[in-house]
């Protein structure tokens, strides 16, 4: 088993809420030396209860603070700490330390490339990055291991992730951020995203590797496609 | 035949053989939801010419571009 520590959960929205308890489950059982710390800036706000794994007694609350006392209330075992705060370019090298596993459950490509510029100083380290349109998604895998890449940057066959077009929530005011628009999404494509970068997370831990860069989903045909590029 | 990847659908089609890589965009675009300005991979390298012609055995890659919400 290869074991990663810490493992950083950023983004606690609608992929992130469903990810972390099945997560957290897992790593109390098998890696329970491990922490477990959560990252995002946001709050819950009412319009998220019908997406994301919370309710009506944590609106307002930070995202990772919620999760973090969610999983300590269910879990016995489990390390974890809160860092209410957005990922940005002061942070980053803090929190994405050596031999860590980044799950990216954010919303933006901004953040997206910084966490994978952070990854890539690693010697050892694993990146899972998820994210979802309304129906359909994708998972990209970059892992490190004795300092060379055994997947590819998840921005190599993603050039919207290279050169991003949007902002990090970090760099945006509060009227900014509040004038974000926001678009549909379904909670099963969430799920989806989240179950696949769980599978990915498991893979890399027990199965000495991840023998694909992508896995592409689609809930409306219902599959899913490992891609090796 | 050729294979065309796009996403988590595929499909493998005879009719293809010969036909252009824009050909195929245009004829597969709806059944297997290509964005528009999809990077594109023939046999695994990225395409520039878009007249190139497509083999049996090729396989024809639209990338979906990755998701953006969270």
């Amino acid at each position: 088993m290869v074991r990663y520590d810490p493992i950083i959960v950023v983004g606690l929205g609608g992929v992130g809420s469903h990810l972390v308890e099945p997560l957290a489950r897992y790593l109390a059982a098998a890696m329970p030396e491990a922490t477990l710390r959560l990252v995002d800036g946001d709050a819950y706000a009412l319009s998220n209860l019908s997406r994301q794994r919370v309710s009506q007694a944590h609106v307002g609350g930070n995202k990772a603070e919620v999760q973090a006392a969610l999983l300590r209330a269910a879990i016995e075992r489990i390390k974890v700490a809160a860092r209410p705060e957005y990922v940005h370019a002061g942070n980053v090298r803090d929190l994405i330390v050596e031999g860590a596993c980044v799950f990216s459950c954010v919303d933006n490509h901004a953040s997206r490339r910084l966490l994978s510029d952070a990854l890539k100083r690693l010697k050892n380290g694993l990146l899972i990055s998820g994210g979802n349109e309304l129906y359909d998604g994708n998972v990209q895998v970059h892992l490190r291991s004795q300092g060379k890449d055994r997947t590819s940057p998840i921005e190599k066959f993603h050039p919207e992730i290279e050169f991003p077009r949007d902002d990090n929530p970090a760099d945006l005011s509060c009227e900014e951020l509040a004038r974000l628009p926001s678009h549909p999404q379904v909670i099963f494509t969430n799920l989806a995203a989240a179950a696949l970068m769980l599978n990915a997370f498991h893979q890399a831990v027990n199965g000495g590797g991840v023998p694909y860069d992508e896995v592409c989903f689609d809930i409306r045909t219902n599959r899913a496609a490992a891609i090796a590029r | 035949m050729p294979r065309i990847i796009c996403g988590a659908n595929e499909l493998d089609d005879a009719n293809l053989t010969g036909k252009s890589v824009d050909e195929s965009k245009s004829e597969l675009k709806d059944v297997l939801n290509v964005p528009e300005g999809a990077l594109v991979r023939l046999n695994g390298e990225e395409v520039g010419a878009r007249n190139v012609s497509l083999r049996e055995d090729d396989e024809l890659e639209f990338v979906k571009p990755a998701g953006s919400k969270g």
